[in-house]
């Protein structure tokens, strides 16, 4: 008989009314599931607690089984009741008689036919195969041992089991850790817990023994309890297709956002590169439908107003579980907004069973500077070469008057060229003037003035603690983060405070939760723009301060003499700094966002509760805008609406003569209101039903506003009044208007009704069924209710193969169950309805004063959802005593009735009209292996991968039809190939003059003077999205240090190398010409198609045709995959023994590394694929590594 | 504890009845505006209701591109215009769409929302309901107008009733049938919604942007002139310049070299403003009207320059118009005028043989257009020569603004002026032959290929 209590054998152990305080440590212990799981095992099915043994209980048992008669016992009695399976489960065929016993009569019965007796404990009761007869007379002697369990950090554990071995008596810690056994000297005490390695200690005639049970690190990562935002389900029952993240696998990564924490960790579950959650793909092209996954925080969704990430406002520290729901069968609880997704967060509550405890980390981060040399530039004196090529062959024209504003931002060395050209230097002058420029280079300078090392600090503090009838968790959390670029920077706070307090006996329980966060965000654009293409981009030899120390000033309007002449008639200063500019024009963003949970829970009886519900929220934030009247903005702003009075010679202004202010401001209040009743019955210990039910109400409502002020001056306060309809006239002479910039009053309301149920059924823990349903009903305005409110359902079935019979055998293998989904999920129209929508333009007209309207929308009075359905296969397992654990899904999802703009006849007065019309297939695979190859008391390793693989396919006919042209756009829907596939020219080298040439369908050569405008003329090189990615982390424990890494890859995708940009795409140039290596290998003369690719400067029509050819051409298609170091961790906890005597209970010490660059990139060019924004900026540079340190105690 | 739960219960039920359909029906705010007030049908027809058409101005005698290396430029760079211009029986390709028809029912689609919803909206008086109707009936007629004087035959009371108008859509209606309503009934329909609007208009509008009951009578006007029905038009152009007869002698507007001419919504002749669809930047003017005119008229002035002026450039004179003279981008009127209702009177006086009366209405204009050193009287003593002097004058009037092209359609029914007219074009020589099926435009490829109802034209 084994009595090792491991955590195979978990499932034979019942604890009955298990002494609850026993889990105290667990919770501070890096299992915060096993935690939950118990807790909701046993927790609402025995809550009771002790009673007196001689209360009278009414009994009866008709041949049961003695587990079944002790079960019962316990329930009618309110007794705890402990026992091992394996000592009792040969006894069944109990029969006791009706009748009105106390307990202990009662107990007694039960094991008056077995080699059971109990011992009382501690108000428990446990149940122990009676002393083995004597059979010889035992001289050594028996001593009463005491003693004291810890875990390994010096916590006492409650509710260990204690057993003499050989012999079978045994007790359980209490409260204090303490328990006193009888032992002969020479016996050997075997403790056992869950989520601890077993442990055998020889007494050896010791009197005080103090013992220390090692963690179990077999349950590591191990998920045991899932929620669906209406319900926690065992993770051994859910049908469905959830992933989660405890608390412990985000406070790996030390980043502000929470996003960063969930990169690589979970199949299916994409980061996108704007930052934002991608579950499974995506299942629509429609532009009328939301597109993030549905985000659920303590059970209410978090509905984002005005555009912000909702992920990215909440504290990554105070969240406790995410669980992904993936498929329908776990997602369509959530109905009409489940069709992308949903991700269900639940933040941490504090513990009945501990004394307050208080936990503080900080983390601090700093980063390596950012590496200009990554964007492959020319050289300066290429540079120059290129621009003395454009102004020689005439397409760069001289601003020589204010009128022409497109001219603007003629360089230095075009300055000098151009001087050259009217003759006012010799051509030595001019070879001298470039030659000394060629000898600059600016990029230390952008450097030292204009980025910086970005640097991160972060503070959480949390109390947490509760007794039997309250709970309460309070955190509080404040961050800053000053990212690369000087003139940033973000700061933040959050407080939150959870509450659970149980009234009336434990029949009625009150949950609170009160959030509050606040963010407060500076942004300017200073630096961006000196690195970036515009007119104030920065030249390769434009240098940001001078020799003394001083800020370069640049003229970019005109030339200097233009503008210089008109600062000598009083306009103001003309010139632009990028250093000075980090000064000015700041944007300030504020949010605040205030959210109050309440919920009440009533128990009717053991197995139906009944639950009201609430939530509620508010924000307010403001972005402003403040260029001050030293800014360029302004000043440039006021001198383009400066005149001269033609009479006086005065200076007239078009507008006030101060700063400009901007403020937008948006609001938004939510609240949900919920009925909910729960059923969790056993029928005859083989049927287990699992219910839900409930009806709920929600409403978001969202206000945003602005206003714009001229004069304005943060001194004073005061701004100026204007007309914003009357004429000005401008400094070229033209008439204009300031107009209303003001952000005009907007107002939404959307409101939910729905009724929603979920049920599942489980045959003996072997065979589960599960069904949900949902009836979702939204105001859809005028849409009829047969098409606005739908219903949406899942069912979904499980096998735990492991739990047949046959199976025992097969001693190898711990789990295995195969599950089996199907069902539909929705997805709201947005902005569109069966009646006409208007637009009322924002200014009046200025002839009538009249405001006008637009008929936007037309009515469509069939309008409907979007609707996915999801079948999805998977298999769980856990093999080689969980050394080796996973599951792997196989998922198809069709989406029908996507909101498709077709083009119908424009003599019904639209060209395009959306209906539910298309259709889209979308599979896909996910994969989660964790292993355990080393698990010892000073060593482990854990090991888990992921991967996952999503491709989509258009299959409507009616997009067959697409032009090169559409197709070059990528975003028009394109019968069989997938949503973000990419089609290039095919490229076939430059011809004798310097023009593109590519590849028709007939492999003819074209020539950039001959249109293409047959698909088929394109290559289809790929997707844009990467259809394979995932994550694999590896943590190596030795003691009480633990290194962890994460490597992320990708692949399968494509992109277009950025090759040339700002270069001459037409007859003319205007602006900044592009800075790319490649553009100094450009064809020059007849020849030089023979060693080059990059179009030549050669003007005329065809230039535009030439180049962009050769921007989207197969030559430039590169393979996206890659592997990335994404982060390296080393953590350190304080042996226990160290903090004997000190107020610390815990004190951990870790240093993070995060992106180290890439492991491995399929493309030979130095580029990393996962930060090229989606448009040919080049500059866009990869983050830079960043070092964190993070100190954690806890008192 | 039973309590309890009947309190929990309870509170379930409560929530569950409240949570009703009118919860998700009800719903004030929704961030989109519906058209639910009067004053929402009221935004709606202040907005963008001018654009007319264009094409017709490109096919009328009165534009000619004479000059060989002009013709060469533009053909490069507005070849778009060109089969207007030469008159081809297919303007686009399968794939294109054409302006001057998208446009119209554009309009259309938001005159009809107007019609059929205002007076079932909310919080307006009756009296507004009905104007803001009758101001949208005025604008569908008048694009309705438009578009069977382009895509249709010219209106002969004798085939009116067989020959292929327009689609006809009166209801806004994503579903209903394209098939081309007879010429007759298209014609039906805009008299029918013209005179139907009068009761409810004001005399005359607050702006010219707004139709009056002025503007209701010049365009019954011009529809009965255009049916022929020239008794009925003499009467609704007296109606409208009852109301309306405000001429302005253009030497006011000429001070030196400064041109003060006004914007359309300030012109005083203007009684509704309709523009172009777009505007062109080079309109050469036929030589044969730069004669008619004569260097002394104050139309010559205002509204021509030398073709050096233009780009491309060219020998000869351009037409310049409205939106060359102010900072303001108005595009030419095409719309409704005084003149317009004097010449219309005009006609219909030498038609009915009353040549003395008609002429006196010409020159009644052209004293407005002449300084009166060059002015001189015109006479007719025959119906003819009475005729001849009102149909000169209108292309004296309204050159450059597509009245050319729809009087050469209605006139070819006269004897007097049907003619041949030819053009050269890129050494092509084009030709148009009275009653030619090239006087009635092609209807898009594009259209019939969606809706093949629509029966296309010879």
């Amino acid at each position: 008989m084994n009595n090792r209590l491991t955590l195979s054998s978990l499932s034979k152990l019942r604890l009955l009314s298990l002494d609850r305080p026993s889990f105290t440590k667990l919770k501070r212990f890096k299992q915060p599931i096993v935690f939950a799981i118990v807790l909701l095992q046993f927790g609402f099915v025995l809550p009771a607690f002790a009673q007196n043994l001689s209360r009278k209980i009414s009994f009866e048992l008709n041949n049961q089984s003695l587990n079944v008669g002790l079960d019962k016992l316990a329930k009618v009695s309110g007794l705890r009741v402990s026992y091992l399976t394996s000592d009792i489960s040969k006894y069944n065929n109990i029969t006791i008689e009706k009748g009105t016993r106390t307990a202990e009569e009662t107990l007694k019965l039960l094991l008056s036919n077995t080699t059971l007796s109990f011992i009382v404990k501690d108000k428990s009761i446990l149940v122990v195969e009676k002393a083995a007869p004597k059979t010889t007379p035992d001289n050594r002697q028996r001593n009463v041992v005491s003693g004291i369990i810890t875990d390994s950090e010096n916590n006492p554990l409650i509710g260990v089991t204690i057993r003499v071995k050989g012999e079978n008596k045994g007790v359980i810690s209490n409260s204090k850790g303490e328990f006193q056994i009888e032992a002969q000297d020479g016996a050997v005490l075997a403790l056992s817990f869950i989520g601890f390695v077993p442990k055998e200690v020889p007494v050896n005639g010791q009197k005080d023994i103090r013992v220390s049970l090692a963690d179990d690190f077999t349950m590591l990562g191990e998920v045991s309890v899932v929620s669906t935002g209406y319900q926690t389900i065992p993770k051994e029952r859910a049908t469905g297709s959830f992933s989660t993240l405890s608390s412990s696998d985000l406070s790996k990564t030390p980043t502000i956002n929470l996003v960063d924490r969930i990169e690589g960790q979970v199949a299916g579950v994409k980061v996108t590169n704007t930052g934002a959650l991608q579950i499974r793909g995506k299942n629509s092209y429609s532009t009328k439908i939301e597109s993030d996954p549905l985000v659920v925080i303590d059970g209410f969704p978090y509905l984002p107003i005005g555009g912000e990430n909702v992920l990215e406002s909440l504290n990554p520290d105070d969240i406790e579980q995410i669980t992904f729901l993936k498929d329908a069968a776990a997602a369509s609880i959530w109905g009409a907004k489940a069709a992308n997704g949903v991700v269900v967060i639940t933040t941490k509550k504090g513990s009945k069973y501990n004394n307050t405890s208080v936990n503080f980390s900080t983390a601090l981060t700093t980063s390596g500077g950012p590496k200009l040399n990554y964007l492959k530039q020319m050289t300066t004196a290429q540079y120059i070469d290129l621009e003395k090529d454009m102004v020689e062959k005439g397409f760069i024209a001289e601003p020589t008057n204010i009128y022409n504003s497109g001219l603007g931002n003629v360089s230095q060395a075009e300055t000098i060229l151009f001087q050259y050209k009217h003759g006012t230097i010799t051509s030595a002058q001019r070879d001298a003037a470039l030659a000394q420029l060629a000898t600059i280079n600016n990029t230390s300078q952008i450097q030292d003035n204009l980025l910086q090392k970005a640097t991160t600090q972060q503070y959480n503090l949390s109390l947490s603690g509760g007794n039997e009838t309250n709970t309460y968790y309070v955190s509080g959390n404040y961050y800053t983060d000053q990212p690369i670029y000087k003139g940033n920077i973000n700061r933040g706070y959050s407080i939150m405070m959870n509450n659970t307090t149980n009234l009336f006996n434990k029949r009625l329980t009150v949950t609170s939760g009160l959030n509050f966060n606040s963010t407060n965000d500076q942004s300017n654009s200073s630096a961006m723009t000196a690195i970036g293409n515009t007119n104030m981009g920065l030249r390769p030899y434009d240098v940001l301060v001078d020799a003394n120390g001083n800020s370069s000033q640049y003229y970019i309007r005109s030339t200097s003499s233009v503008l210089k002449n008109y600062e000598s008639l009083g306009y103001l200063p003309w010139t632009y700094s990028p250093v000075d500019e980090l000064n000015y024009s700041n944007t300030k963003t504020n949010t605040n966002n205030a959210r109050l949970n309440l919920a009440l829970n009533g128990k009717v009886n053991d197995w139906l509760n009944l639950e009201v519900s609430g939530m509620a929220e508010r924000k307010f934030g403001e972005t402003v805008l403040y260029n001050e009247l030293e800014s360029y903005t302004t000043r440039n702003m006021i001198n383009n609406a400066t005149s001269i009075d033609p009479v006086k010679k005065t200076l007239v202004y078009g507008m006030p003569l101060g700063g400009y202010l901007n403020s937008t401001y948006a609001n938004g209040r939510s609240y949900s209101l919920r009925g909910q009743f729960n059923i969790n019955k056993m029928f005859n210990n083989i049927h287990r039903l699992s219910m839900i039910g409930g009806a709920e109400i929600r409403e978001t409502y969202a206000k945003s506003w602005g206003q714009a002020r001229y004069g304005y001056s943060s001194d004073t306060g005061t701004d100026q009044a204007y007309n914003p309809t009357a004429y000005y006239t401008t400094i070229t002479g033209g008439l204009s208007q300031i107009g209303y910039n003001s952000a005009p009053l907007v107002e939404t309301t959307e409101r939910f009704l729905s009724y929603y149920s979920n049920a599942s059924y489980s045959l003996k823990d072997k065979y589960i069924l599960s069904g949900s349903a949902r009836f979702d009903d939204y105001n859809l305005l005028g849409v009829s209710r047969r098409k606005r409110a739908i219903p949406l359902w899942s069912t979904g079935a499980k096998w735990n193969l492991y739990n047949e019979d046959f199976m025992k055998k097969i001693s190898w293998v711990d789990q295995l169950a195969l599950r089996l989904t199907y069902g539909f999920n929705g997805n709201a129209p947005r902005n569109l309805t069966n009646v006409s929508l208007i637009t009322i333009s924002s200014s009046a007209s200025t002839d009538t004063g009249r405001s006008s309207a637009t008929i936007d929308t037309p009515a469509n009075p069939d309008l409907g959802w979007e609707k996915t359905r999801v079948v999805n296969y998977a298999v769980d397992f856990s093999l080689f005593k969980r050394r080796l654990s996973g599951s792997a899904e196989l998922y198809f999802k069709h989406t029908t009735d996507i909101i498709t703009s077709m083009p119908i006849n424009a003599t019904y007065g639209f060209s395009t009209f959306y209906y539910n019309t298309g259709t889209m297939q979308s599979n896909g695979v996910d994969l989660n292996i964790s292993g355990l190859p080393i698990s010892g008391k000073d060593w482990s390793w854990t090991s888990s991968f992921n991967f996952s693989y999503n491709t989509n396919m258009i299959s409507d006919s009616r997009f067959s039809n697409i032009t090169a042209s559409t197709a070059m756009g990528s975003s028009t829907p394109y019968n069989g190939y997938p949503i973000d596939y990419l089609f290039v020219y095919r490229w076939a080298g430059l011809d004798n003059t310097g023009l593109s040439q590519v590849y028709n369908k007939d492999n003819q050569i074209v020539s950039s003077k001959t249109a293409v405008t047959d698909i088929k003329d394109l290559k289809y090189a790929g997707r844009r999205t990467a259809p394979y990615f995932g994550g694999f982390t590896n943590a190596v424990r030795y003691k009480s240090f633990e290194l962890s890494a994460l490597i992320t890859y990708s692949f399968g995708n494509v992109f277009l190398l950025p090759s040339i940009d700002n270069y001459l795409a037409a007859k003319t140039f205007t602006g900044f010409i592009g800075k790319q290596e490649d553009l100094a290998s450009r064809w020059r003369k007849a020849g030089d198609e023979l060693t080059t690719n990059v179009p030549g400067l050669v003007g005329g029509n065809y230039q535009g045709t030439s180049v962009n050819r050769y921007k989207y051409s197969d030559l430039l298609v590169r393979d996206g995959s890659y592997i990335r170091l994404r982060q390296i961790a080393l953590s350190y906890n304080l042996p226990s023994k160290m903090l004997v005597g000190t107020i610390f209970r815990n004190v951990s010490i870790s240093g993070v590394v995060r992106n180290l660059g890439l492991l491995w990139a399929a493309n030979k060019d130095g580029l990393d694929p996962e930060y090229l924004s989606a448009s040919t900026t080049i500059n866009t540079l990869p983050p830079s590594p960043t070092y964190t340190l993070k100190l954690s105690v806890s008192l | 504890m039973r309590k309890i739960n009947k309190t929990i219960l309870v509170a379930l039920l409560i929530i569950s009845a409240t949570a009703c359909r009118n919860y998700v029906e009800d719903v004030p705010l929704q961030g989109v505006r519906t058209l639910t007030n009067t004053s929402d049908y009221r935004l709606l027809i202040n907005k963008d209701v001018e654009p007319l058409y264009t094409w017709p101005i490109l096919s009328g005698n009165d534009v000619y591109f004479s000059d060989t290396t002009f013709q060469v430029a533009y053909n490069s760079s507005n070849a778009y215009y060109v089969p207007m211009y030469t008159w081809k029986n297919v303007f686009f390709d399968s794939e294109t769409s054409d302006q001057n028809w998208d446009t119209p029912y554009a309009k259309i689609y938001i005159f009809n929302t107007v019609v059929d919803g205002v007076m079932s909206s909310k919080k307006g008086s009756d009296s507004e309901k009905s104007k803001i109707m009758s101001e949208a009936l005025v604008h569908r007629a008048f694009s309705y107008w438009a578009l069977v004087n382009m895509y249709a035959k010219q209106y002969d009371a004798s085939t009116a009733s067989t020959d292929l108008g327009v689609p006809m859509l009166l209801k806004p209606d994503m579903q209903a049938s394209l098939a081309r309503a007879t010429v007759k009934t298209v014609y039906d329909q805009i008299i029918f919604d013209l005179k139907l609007a009068i009761p409810n208009l004001p005399p005359l509008p607050e702006y010219n942007l707004y139709p009056s009951k002025a503007a209701a009578y010049a365009l019954l006007a011009r529809t009965y002139l255009f049916t022929r029905n020239f008794t009925a038009a003499q009467n609704y152009a007296d109606s409208a310049l009852a109301i309306q007869s405000t001429l302005v002698n253009y030497s006011s507007y000429i001070n030196g070299s400064v041109i003060t001419y006004p914007r359309s919504i300030k012109n005083p002749e203007i009684i509704l403003s309709k523009t172009q669809i777009g505007g062109f930047s080079v309109l050469q003017i036929n030589p044969e009207i730069i004669d008619l005119l004569g260097t002394q008229d104050l139309r010559y002035q205002l509204f021509t320059r030398d073709g050096s002026q233009f780009w491309p450039t060219f020998k000869g004179r351009g037409f310049y118009g409205e939106q060359l003279y102010t900072t303001y981008t108005d595009y030419n009127n095409v719309g409704l005028t005084v003149p317009e209702m004097y010449l219309i009177k005009a006609e219909c006086l030498a038609r009915d043989n009353h040549p003395v009366e008609a002429v006196s209405l010409v020159n009644k204009i052209r004293q407005n257009r002449l300084l009166p050193a060059d002015y001189v009287d015109l006479s007719a003593s025959t119906m003819e020569d009475a005729l001849n002097i009102v149909i000169d004058e209108r292309k004296r009037e309204f050159f450059g603004r597509g009245f050319r092209w729809f009087d050469q359609r209605r006139l070819n029914k006269d004897a007097q002026f049907a003619q041949t007219v030819t053009r050269v074009f890129n050494k092509v020589t084009y030709t148009l032959t009275p009653n030619s099926n090239l006087y009635t435009y092609p209807i898009g490829q594009k259209y019939i290929i969606f809706n093949p109802e629509i029966v296309p034209n010879p």
